[in-house]
């Protein structure tokens, strides 16, 4: 019989593993759904969130809430340089997705590069933005910045689904999606919807690495491994949708902590690599895609 | 005519080519550094490499090896084990090295002895510490640092001299961690101590509770971390989140300073097993040294093992056959040569252990750290690194 603070230690825990995969995991989809392209610089906002913390708040000594917007500012223009310098050019030129692709993936390593020149190649100690120190709520031990992971996501949940199903904004992002072509026949500027994708979900990476920054520790390579976490919820839970690629990204979270606790670690990222095959066999479209797909 | 005109540039190209390369070769010695300086381990393997730069500033300002200014060509292997081959390849292929310096990401290292051995180049490996690197020992591979068996045996007498019993041990899926594991279960075995749990975590994991819970269901009364600095950290702000309060040993990347930060009040009162005793006098000089050209480091193994490392390839490159190896232009016959030199000079100065430690090599062993003399403990106290008070550590069981 699983005692009631286990259970909620292994929840607390799926709950956080789970959703930095499923931030960077939504901020792919989020991209993805305007542009039909994965940007494999993705991870590297989360890098780029953590150690602009550090920036801003070990270097150059300004308070946190001076130094969060200028972090997310930061990552802002950093993925409006993306779309507009890698993205744009090679759409315009008629490259193929895969190139798109590769060209992302050029950006990442750009991105690791120039932090290494910014920031040098040690671990860095990311400034935290809530206490590290424990706090009880009902029995269940946590933190007060683990707890703003969870709500972080929460609320980038509950944001998106505001921007995309309440706002006409919403609407025009979700027919860029589906065909950029006639939504731009239909008066849409195509072109700034993605530009929009593109920075919005650079925000959510930067946020996302200003809150496990403390966690993890700020190092220029910490982009790569967050990116395949965030690509494996991606297509677990279903590519084009932010909820599905949640969805994947906390399923993926809480199994690591099952497996963690009955198992090993060791097993974790097999089963849930051989739960990626099975899902892709019986739903092609990942375990929310098809739903998805028809409430879009 | 245009042909034949083509023919005689590209031969006097040729022969530019091959001159300078030659007189390269007879007036300094080219010494690889190819080791992780971006990526995870990159701590350790910039202090390595810093070490190692200060012993070959100290060769060339004493006027080199037999007048033969020392060369450092250094590449970044990042984590990455076919980087790290293809770079070893290229320091001996296109820079011609005479030796290659490197090793502190244990990953890379199977790859890397394989390439040292076929090409017949000398390695010198740094904190690398899986035991199978040198036991049996490869012709052309040399450790200057511990291996695992010897931080284990250090942990696990000091376990057994303070009366513990029941040991938990968790560590990171990687193979430092791995190895380290169970390199310390063999000596706590072979010490008649029980390990009633041993938790392995993923290097990159945001939250390790899982883990923990179980350690602390298992009730050790003390606890034995073999992780990587962040997660190193991670895992004792667990720890304290669950309430474990539990005497712990952690593994030398403790010295770390990300590991203290990262780790903050949770890391009070843990032991860090380290090789580098700060009281002895030409360690200070040496690390003030370092401090003038590399800036103030903590006094970490990684730093002492670049500079053994480098003194002992410097006195083993003065030997006769090797320089005439060298004067002759024969730089596979000076790789030979050195690799010999290494085991029949045998025996160089140490910065590691107690004062008076010396490294050895023999054709039997390649492993130059040896005996019982080789650790001081550390512990963290208020962030920093002081000698560790053994007795009140025991006392905490």
């Amino acid at each position: 019989m699983v005692s009631l603070e286990t259970l909620a230690v292994l929840v607390l825990s799926g709950l956080t593993n789970g959703s930095v995969y499923a931030l960077v995991g939504l901020s792919l989809a989020m991209t993805y759904g305007a542009s039909r392209v994965i940007n494999f610089a993705q991870g590297e906002f989360v890098m780029l969130g953590a150690l602009s913390t550090v920036l801003f708040v070990t270097t150059f000594s300004l308070p946190m809430s001076i130094s969060i917007p200028l972090v997310l500012f930061v990552c802002a223009i950093g993925g409006f340089l993306i779309e507009r310098f890698a993205y744009r050019p090679l759409i315009k030129r008629n490259a193929d997705p895969l190139t798109v692709m590769i060209g992302t993936l050029a950006c990442a390593s750009i991105m690791t590069g120039g932090a290494l020149l910014v920031w040098g190649p040690n671990q860095l100690f990311v400034p935290n933005a809530f206490s590290l120190n424990s706090i009880s709520l009902a029995g269940i031990t946590s933190t007060p910045q683990q707890l703003a992971i969870i709500s972080c996501f929460a609320i980038s949940m509950l944001v998106i689904w505001l921007l995309l199903y309440r706002t006409h904004f919403g609407l025009a992002i979700r027919a860029v999606g589906v065909d950029p072509n006639i939504s731009k026949l239909m008066g849409i500027r195509a072109e700034r919807v993605i530009a929009f994708a593109f920075v919005f979900s650079a925000v959510v990476g930067g946020l996302a690495g200003i809150l496990v920054g403390p966690f993890l520790g700020g190092h220029v390579a910490m982009g790569l491994v967050l990116t395949i976490k965030g690509f494996m919820a991606v297509i677990l839970g279903g590519m084009g949708s932010p909820f599905a690629a949640a969805a994947g990204g906390i399923v993926i979270g809480l199994l690591e902590a099952v497996v963690a606790y009955y198992g090993s670690s060791f097993y974790a990222e097999p089963i849930i690599f051989g739960l990626i095959l099975v899902t892709m066999m019986v739903r092609p479209a990942g375990l929310l895609g098809e739903w998805e797909a028809t409430h879009k | 005519m245009k042909l034949i005109r083509q023919l005689l540039i590209s031969g006097a190209t040729t022969a530019f080519l091959v001159g300078s390369t030659l007189s390269f070769a007879a007036d300094q010695i080219v010494l690889g550094y190819i080791d992780d300086l971006s990526a995870l381990v990159a701590e350790a393997g910039n202090d390595s490499l810093n070490g190692v730069k200060v012993a070959v500033a100290e060769a060339n300002a004493a006027g080199g090896v037999n007048g033969k200014q020392i060369k450092l060509v250094v590449y970044d292997g990042k984590v990455d084990p076919r980087l790290t081959t293809s770079l070893v390849t290229r320091a001996i292929e296109d820079d011609k090295a005479i030796a290659i310096f490197g090793g502190n990401v244990s990953g890379a290292v199977p790859g890397t002895i394989v390439i040292a051995n076929e090409a017949k180049v000398p390695f010198f490996s740094m904190s690398a510490a899986a035991d199978n690197f040198t036991n049996p020992s490869t012709p052309y591979f040399f450790r200057f640092g511990p291996s695992n068996s010897q931080d284990a045996a250090a942990v696990a007498t000091l376990i057994a001299n303070s009366g513990f019993k029941r040991v938990g041990i968790i560590n990171n899926s990687l193979p430092f961690g791995l190895d380290g594991a169970s390199a310390i279960t063999a000596a706590l075995k072979a010490r008649s101590i029980e390990v009633v749990i041993n938790e392995v975590y993923e290097v990159n994991a945001t939250d390790v509770s899982p883990q923990v819970l179980k350690v602390r269901q298992a009730k050790p009364d003390v606890i034995v971390a073999w992780p990587y600095p962040a997660d190193g950290g991670r895992v004792l702000r667990t720890m304290s989140q669950l309430n474990v309060a539990t005497p712990t040993i952690i593994a030398r990347v403790a010295l770390f300073e990300a590991f203290r930060q990262l780790a903050g009040n949770a890391a009070e009162g843990v032991l860090v097993p380290n090789t580098v005793d700060t009281q002895r006098a030409d360690v200070k000089a040496m690390l003030e040294k370092f401090a003038a050209s590399h800036g103030v480091r903590p006094p970490t193994m990684y730093i002492a093992m670049g500079y053994d490392g480098a003194k002992a390839a410097i006195k083993a490159m003065a030997d006769r056959k090797v320089m005439a190896a060298l004067d002759a232009n024969n730089l596979p016959a000076a790789r030979i040569a050195l690799r010999d030199a290494m085991e029949t000079v045998g025996t160089f100065d140490s910065l590691q252990g107690t004062p008076g430690n010396k490294l050895k090599f023999s054709a039997g062993s390649h492993q130059g750290l040896q005996g019982d003399s080789l650790f001081v403990w550390s512990e963290v106290r208020g962030g920093k690194l002081v000698k560790a008070d053994l007795k009140a550590f025991a006392v905490k069981k």
